[in-house]
């Protein structure tokens, strides 16, 4: 038997057909999963910053610490459910009454859209934000930050449920990084 | 014998046979002390200042809470002391650390001198937290320090220069990140309210050397008692 009648006999039968099928869709399914591999993964961080009076400090010392933050984490990122490449976090974080959406490439190849929403589902004063090549190599920036403002009554709140004792909040702030 | 003097969010502080004192942890960002002595921007400014600043005002507190600015009083109900004309940065504030520098004569700067404090945007330099500051015999503020990342191994010699709240560890000035190759908020708006590695990396070692005064890029510190 020849060779080629040998590949003709084997073509012919069905479960090497399958085979075949499975080995050529996989190859076409490579540049695919490439390119997805591409879009980096998000981080999503809440920062709640905050300086403590220290005790026992001598007169005309430093009464306050050097600024530091404590910590809360967005749930991690998903793929963008549009089919389009793009990276997705959606949550909330303990000590804070908001829903938080963050989307890159949703708008565009490395346009990074930030909303953030009350209870009432109603965007925060000044959301939602958006910023255009946010993590490109032109945008020399790691990673973006937003402010999230906090009335004086959340304020107090994190405060008591988060912080600790002498520990007071200046500012409540939102970090996106790549997770590349 | 090396004794454990405390443990912070899981990292043990560590007194060692020859008394450095030795802890690993993350490394967020100070930029107290910049008020522009060697011609990097300073950490703060009023809202008028039209100069590029290190960090948000709102991290310094506000009117009637000024935690991180030297106000006139010397309380954080005063009125926050503005560069003049012959300082630095004219117009921005003047941002303290715990340690403080002496003149040229040797003599006690006065508090609203930009001289007076340690330079976060070039003087590498280290925060620590009053339980080291009070946990060992030799003066730690303005003791050497030497920084080291474990990710890539760059190291930095350092100073003691800042107090930090009593539950964080790591900490350290823009220069000091920008040695070892912290994210120093590169590209950011305030460089010092941005970047760092959390404090539960555990990814930068820290040895200090109390009684011992720094010298970092030719300057000798002084031992501050607290």
């Amino acid at each position: 038997m020849s060779i080629l009648s040998l590949l003709a006999v084997l073509v012919g039968r069905a479960s090497t057909r399958a085979i075949l099928c499975l080995a050529v869709c996989g190859f076409a399914s490579l540049p695919a999963i490439a390119e997805n591999e591409v879009t980096p993964g998000l981080v999503g961080v809440i920062r709640y910053h905050f300086r403590e009076r220290l005790e026992g400090v001598k007169p005309g010392g430093k009464q306050y610490s050097a600024p530091a933050y404590e910590t809360e984490a967005l749930p991690p990122s998903i793929a963008a459910s549009n089919g389009e490449q793009g990276r997705v976090i959606k949550g909330k974080v303990a000590h804070l009454p908001y829903s938080f959406v963050i989307n890159l490439g949703a708008k565009g190849a490395g346009t990074l859209e930030v909303n953030i929403l009350t209870a009432d589902g109603e965007p925060l004063r000044g959301y939602p934000k958006t910023v255009a090549n946010a993590f490109g190599q032109a945008a020399e920036a790691t990673s973006q930050d937003f402010e999230i403002p906090v009335t004086p009554e959340l304020s107090a709140n994190i405060e008591k449920n988060l912080l600790e004792k002498n520990q007071h909040l200046t500012q409540v702030q939102l970090v996106v990084q790549t997770s590349q | 014998m090396s004794k454990i003097i405390g443990n912070i969010k899981g990292s043990d502080i560590v007194e060692e046979d020859d008394k450095s004192v030795t802890f690993t942890a993350g490394a967020q960002l100070d930029g107290d002390g910049a008020n522009g002595q060697f011609g990097e921007p300073p950490c703060y400014a009023p809202a008028s200042y039209q100069g590029k600043t290190l960090d948000l005002l709102a991290n310094a507190g506000g009117p009637g809470n000024w935690y991180g600015v030297v106000t006139d009083t010397g309380e954080d109900n005063g009125t926050p002391i503005v560069q003049g004309p012959n300082d630095p940065c004219p117009g921005a504030y003047v941002s303290a650390t715990s340690l403080h520098l002496a003149g040229k004569d040797g003599k006690p700067l006065p508090k609203s001198s930009p001289f007076k404090y340690v330079d976060s945007a070039t003087v590498p330099f280290v925060v620590v937290p009053p339980m080291i500051i009070r946990g060992v015999a030799g003066v730690v503020m303005g003791c050497r320090a030497v920084v080291t990342n474990t990710k890539n191994n760059k190291s930095v010699e350092a100073v003691v220069a800042d107090g930090g709240p009593s539950n964080k560890l790591g900490e350290i000035s823009l220069a000091c990140a920008k040695a070892i190759g912290v994210p120093a908020g590169e590209g950011a708006k305030h460089p010092a309210n941005s970047g760092g590695i959390d404090a539960s990396s555990h990814v930068i070692h820290y040895r200090l050397f109390p009684d011992v005064p720094a010298v970092v890029n030719g300057v000798t510190y002084p031992l501050q008692h607290s």
